[in-house]
């Protein structure tokens, strides 16, 4: 068995949120993995997560299959992957997000 | 000139109080099971016992060392649990064919006296017949594998098969009558390659003796334990359990000390309980590198969440004794390694 050394932060505009979710949980990765609330800088909300991978099954997870609805291409090319090998995850997600111009998203933000 | 008392102090212990744990009592079972013996309500979660892992929420993926994530952390409060030793699924084929995950030859569906079903292996001259489960297994750990096994012709296995472990096919080690034709058969041997492969094959030299098998077992360790049946996933062991269906949210076993490692982004485990377990609960967790934090008079409802890295957890729905308190804080402290 591969080791889960690949840590992999992955980012999303909402609107395409949902079909990115059900790319994964068609995969078997269960649902909601998107599931860190985002800001962008321009106002907009994004979702995010973290997860550790294998690395040659993370390098698999490129192609859909031909009869995936347009909806998860759109959304597949519209997700933002970091990838690093090993390290603090939290520290990667911070950076990832600061790379792309995210913070998590904080309810009193609104107030 | 004496400067050392020569006699110990009235107030030095020179015996352990009545209160104070029999020696060798400190580990997470016993522990647990004294907290839970009067019907009390919680969880108990030891990273340390892998059998208690599972890296998916359906509990069909064992974790069997660190670096892999879990999905599935068992209950170990029941007293009514009983710890999963099995590492296979539907073990008596009561879905036929469809519960081989890899066959061939002269196998099919048969039912079994007294289980919920089997497999026959037919006779070919030219054909190989095999039934295999399927299991990850860690390379160099020890597995033992038995199944049951009936001769049509009601004599001893002693030959006409051999059962395969990774893959790779051995003699039983040991054939154990039980009665009326019925034996099990057993084989320990060391995990090697990758090959994920479990259960009996029939090669056409080994002769015209047919059988029907049932009740396959792997097991970590190199001691064969009572067979324990597996129907699906997770419907083998009641408890208060701690999932994660989403691969991103699943925390991972780590080293050193053991624990369980939430990323501090997205990971959480979740327990439902079936009521609220009220305002009088303690909830204790053993802090990596830290040691014992005990916190009393928590309010718990039907739900529990957890993303608080931990080498071992107990949720009880009282309050503890001061034995009870001084006996986790002392484990706890040994678990964190502090």
């Amino acid at each position: 068995m591969g080791h889960y050394s690949l840590s992999v932060v992955q980012l999303c505009p909402d609107q395409f949120r949902d079909a990115a979710n059900s790319i994964a949980e068609a995969s078997g990765y269960g649902p909601g993995n998107l599931s860190v609330e985002l800001r962008h800088a321009d106002g907009s909300v994004w979702w995010g997560c973290h997860a550790w991978w294998i690395p040659a099954v993370f390098s698999a997870q490129t192609q859909l299959p031909e009869e995936a609805p347009q909806e998860w291409h759109d959304a597949l090319a519209e997700v933002v992957s970091s990838v690093r090998d090993g390290g603090d995850p939290l520290l990667h997600w911070h950076e990832a997000l600061t790379g792309n111009g995210l913070s998590v998203y904080a309810p009193e933000d609104d107030a | 000139m004496i400067t050392r008392p020569i006699t110990r102090g009235i107030t030095s212990p020179i015996a352990r109080g009545i209160n104070a744990p029999p020696i060798g009592a400190l580990n997470f079972n016993a522990i647990t099971a004294g907290l839970f013996r009067n019907g009390e309500q919680g969880a108990a979660y030891d990273p340390s016992d892998l059998t208690t892992l599972f890296q998916d929420s359906a509990g069909t993926i064992h974790v069997t060392g660190p670096g892999q994530p879990i999905g599935l952390m068992l209950d170990k409060s029941s007293s009514a649990r009983v710890v999963r030793r099995n590492l296979l699924t539907e073990t008596e084929f009561r879905n036929g064919v469809a519960d081989i995950a890899v066959r061939g030859g002269k196998v099919t569906a048969t039912a079994f006296a007294g289980y919920a079903g089997g497999v026959a292996f037919g006779y070919d001259e030219t054909v190989t017949s095999f039934a295999y489960k399927q299991s990850p297994h860690a390379n160099g750990m020890q597995y033992t594998f038995s199944a049951f096994i009936r001769m049509d012709d009601g004599g001893v296995p002693d030959a006409g098969f051999s059962l395969t472990l990774f893959g790779i096919n051995y003699s039983p080690s040991t054939v154990t009558h039980l009665g009326s034709g019925l034996y099990i058969v057993r084989r320990t041997a060391t995990s090697s390659g990758t090959s994920p492969n479990f259960g009996l094959v029939k090669y056409p030299a080994q002769g015209a003796r047919t059988f029907v098998v049932t009740g396959y077992q792997l097991e970590l360790g190199g001691v064969a334990s009572a067979y324990q049946p597996v129907a699906g996933p997770g419907s083998w062991t009641p408890g208060n359990h701690a999932f994660q269906a989403t691969a991103a949210s699943r925390p991972m076993l780590q080293q050193t000390p053991i624990r369980i490692d939430y990323d501090a982004v997205d990971d959480v485990t979740n327990t439902t309980f079936p009521a609220s377990l009220g305002s009088a609960c303690t909830v204790a967790r053993s802090i990596p590198g830290v040691g014992a934090q005990i916190l009393t008079g928590q309010t718990v409802g039907t739900t529990f969440t957890n993303n608080i890295d931990n080498c071992g957890m107990i949720i009880v729905n009282r309050a503890l004794t001061p034995t009870e308190t001084a006996n986790i804080t002392r484990l706890f402290n040994r678990l964190a390694g502090v």
